[in-house]
């Protein structure tokens, strides 16, 4: 997963006239927004770069997407600022993060059946809500009675339990959606 | 009879297996008016048999210990898609007892034999003896297993040199060597226990003469289950690179009908005492004196099956699928006539300039060849990638014509339409172009040598 303030690096290292920086700023843009909507709440610092070009989005503490907005231009030595006039619309969208964006997968680590509860008629793992930590059981796959527990990978809460009690998976299935914390991630 | 899938007692059928043999069998099951199940690895998501498949179920990851050799998950698969039926293709689970005993126990139909047939004739040596028993001419050497060094170096000296060291619980080409002098007995004796013991998990071998310039002959075989068995001809797979085959064809060149009549009843014989069931393969070594030795049963359809069906007119899937269905037999031998000859090349994504290395990739150009008497069996297309985790055959080029000279004509055709071509991608075709223009295959002269001749040859241009 990308991690807030992280540097993405879009490959291909070739710079040539303002053509070439401009779809390169187009791709710094896109990786900006990208890594934008994969976080809940707006960082205080973006770098991305691509090739030579390297993009820097800071924003004071407490404040918005929209305010200081700063892109710094190539970072080759001695080069002169890209002034952007318009701010690139599609950053703005990260002032409204979307909740269905931030959120991951438990997926089945073999086909099999899902089974919410140790036990028929017991008290399911985990509900919807629910604070999860690395490692906590939160059901169980059964193929041909082996009965494997489903663990949780990150600290997270629980969105939504995707599979019925006692349906059957694939391998890969989503099962949870989870919630990453914040104190998830290093 | 009805061509809808009442008459089975099953309607769903699972395939065991990836890539063309796959396919093979969604085509059949389709014909028959049967659902098919594919099952797939992350690798082969976006495969063939994935999007041709009536349903299909994602079983693990690449590696096939975890995903088509893993017994749970084909279980399950088969649970979740409402399969009865399992076909499980060649290679991988095909002729593993464990797996067939495991969906007789859960119900599921397994397509071939029952799983005590497959220990019966998994195990080389137990093989061998009721071979022997029923009458069928085997190689010197022995039937119990020798784990004894000092037995081995007697019974090598007894049989003759050279002599061939083989896992009982090998076979499709692994899990043997070659011994030529008596000081490497212990050596390579001691070395194929070994890897006997970490290819199968079972560390028993047996002794046998080594003939160096043996033809490979095997025939085809179909038990139903109510005792009823015949053979459909003979297959040479004489054309053979470490013992895997590259090249197939029917009927063998240069050997007398008389001599194969007697292969196949020989094989009809040993099936029946071995209370075969589906369709099997006996395979023998034929010298150059014109004796023929019994070698190996494959319980399994074949990958070179399609030049048999293209002789017989005989669809082998399609009877494996009737026969586990509880069908008696369509065909009694009188019916299995033969026509004409049919040759089988296996183009696989291998460097045949550096040792047949493996070179998987995408592909950017798949043009298959086509036009009359051609069929070709295979998974790919534009834009395929051929995964590294698998065994690297793409495609499979069968031809028929009248006779076999016409037949190599029609194959050095077909070879010659067929683009391949993708970023590291080599593969068999020019090499297999190479055998349809050798003289010795041309004549028939050719042995289990060949390649390894014709390797040396070009290596030394």
């Amino acid at each position: 997963m990308t991690e807030p303030a992280g540097v993405v690096s879009t490959g291909g290292g070739t710079t040539g006239g303002a053509g070439a920086v401009g779809e390169l700023l187009d791709v710094v843009r896109a990786s900006t927004t990208r890594l934008l909507s994969s976080v809940p709440l707006p960082p205080q610092v973006i770098r991305v770069r691509a090739g030579d070009v390297a993009v820097e989005l800071e924003w004071p503490v407490g404040g918005t997407a929209d305010s200081g907005l700063t892109m710094p231009g190539p970072v080759a030595p001695g080069s002169a600022s890209i002034a952007s006039g318009t701010q690139p619309p599609a950053l703005a969208a990260a002032e409204s993060t979307d909740t269905t964006e931030t959120t991951r997968y438990l997926t089945a680590s073999m086909v099999g059946v899902f089974y919410r509860a140790p036990e028929p008629g017991a008290k399911p793992f985990v509900e919807p809500g629910d604070l999860v930590v690395p490692g906590q059981q939160v059901a169980i796959l059964e193929a041909m009675k082996l009965m494997v527990p489903v663990e949780a990978d990150i600290h997270a809460r629980i969105v939504e339990v995707l599979v019925e009690n006692g349906q059957s998976v694939e391998y890969g299935q989503p099962l949870f959606a989870l919630a990453p914390l914040e104190a998830e991630g290093e | 009879m009805s061509n809808r899938g009442d008459p089975f007692g099953f309607d769903t059928v699972l395939i065991a297996n990836r890539g063309e043999i796959a396919l093979r069998v969604i085509r059949a099951c389709r014909e028959l008016g049967l659902r098919s199940v594919a099952v797939y690895s992350t690798v082969d998501r976006d495969s063939l048999a994935v999007r041709l498949a009536d349903d299909r179920v994602a079983i693990g990851p690449a590696p096939a210990r975890n995903s088509y050799l893993s017994i749970p998950a084909i279980v399950e698969a088969a649970r979740h898609s409402g399969a009865q039926a399992i076909h499980p293709g060649y290679g991988f689970l095909s002729e593993d007892p464990d797996f067939a005993e495991v969906c007789e126990a859960e119900g599921l139909l397994f397509i071939g034999p029952p799983a005590k047939v497959l220990a019966r004739l998994g195990d080389k040596s137990t093989a061998r003896a009721l071979m022997s028993k029923v009458g069928l001419p085997l190689l010197p050497g022995t039937t119990e297993p020798v784990s004894d060094v000092t037995e081995a170096e007697r019974i090598a000296s007894e049989i003759g040199y050279p002599v061939i060291v083989k896992a009982v619980a090998g076979g499709g080409g692994r899990g043997m060597s070659v011994i030529t002098d008596p000081a490497d007995l212990q050596r390579i004796f001691q070395q194929t226990q070994a890897n006997a013991l970490a290819l199968f998990g079972d560390s028993r071998v047996y002794l046998e003469r080594y003939l160096p310039t043996a033809r490979h002959v095997e025939i085809q075989v179909l038990c139903d289950r109510y005792g009823n068995a015949v053979w459909l001809g003979a297959r040479d797979c004489s054309v053979q690179r470490r013992r895997q085959k590259l090249v197939e064809e029917t009927p063998p060149p240069g050997l007398n009908p008389a001599l194969i009549e007697r292969m196949g009843e020989d094989a009809v014989c040993g099936a029946l005492a071995a209370e075969y069931v589906g369709a099997a393969t006996f395979e023998f070594l034929v010298d150059d004196q014109g004796r023929h030795y019994f070698m190996e049963v494959n319980c399994r359809i074949q990958v070179e099956h399609p030049v048999t069906e293209m002789v017989t007119g005989v669809d082998l899937v399609a009877e494996q699928l009737r026969i586990a269905a509880g069908q008696p037999l369509s065909l009694r031998q009188p019916e299995i006539t033969l026509q004409g000859a049919a040759i089988e090349c296996r183009v696989n994504a291998e460097d045949p300039q550096r040792g047949f290395i493996p070179t998987p990739g995408r592909l950017t150009e798949y043009w298959p060849p086509a036009g009359p008497f051609v069929r070709v069996d295979s998974h790919a297309f534009p834009g395929y990638e051929i995964p590294a985790t698998y065994d690297p055959l793409l495609a499979k080029v069968v031809v028929w014509a009248p006779d076999r000279p016409r037949a190599i004509v029609r194959m050095r055709r077909a070879l010659s339409e067929f683009t391949v071509s993708g970023p590291g991608v080599a593969t068999t075709l020019d090499f297999l172009d190479a055998v349809m223009r050798d003289p010795r295959f041309v004549s028939a002269t050719h042995d289990t040598s060949l390649v390894d001749q014709m390797t040396s040859e070009r290596t030394a241009q």
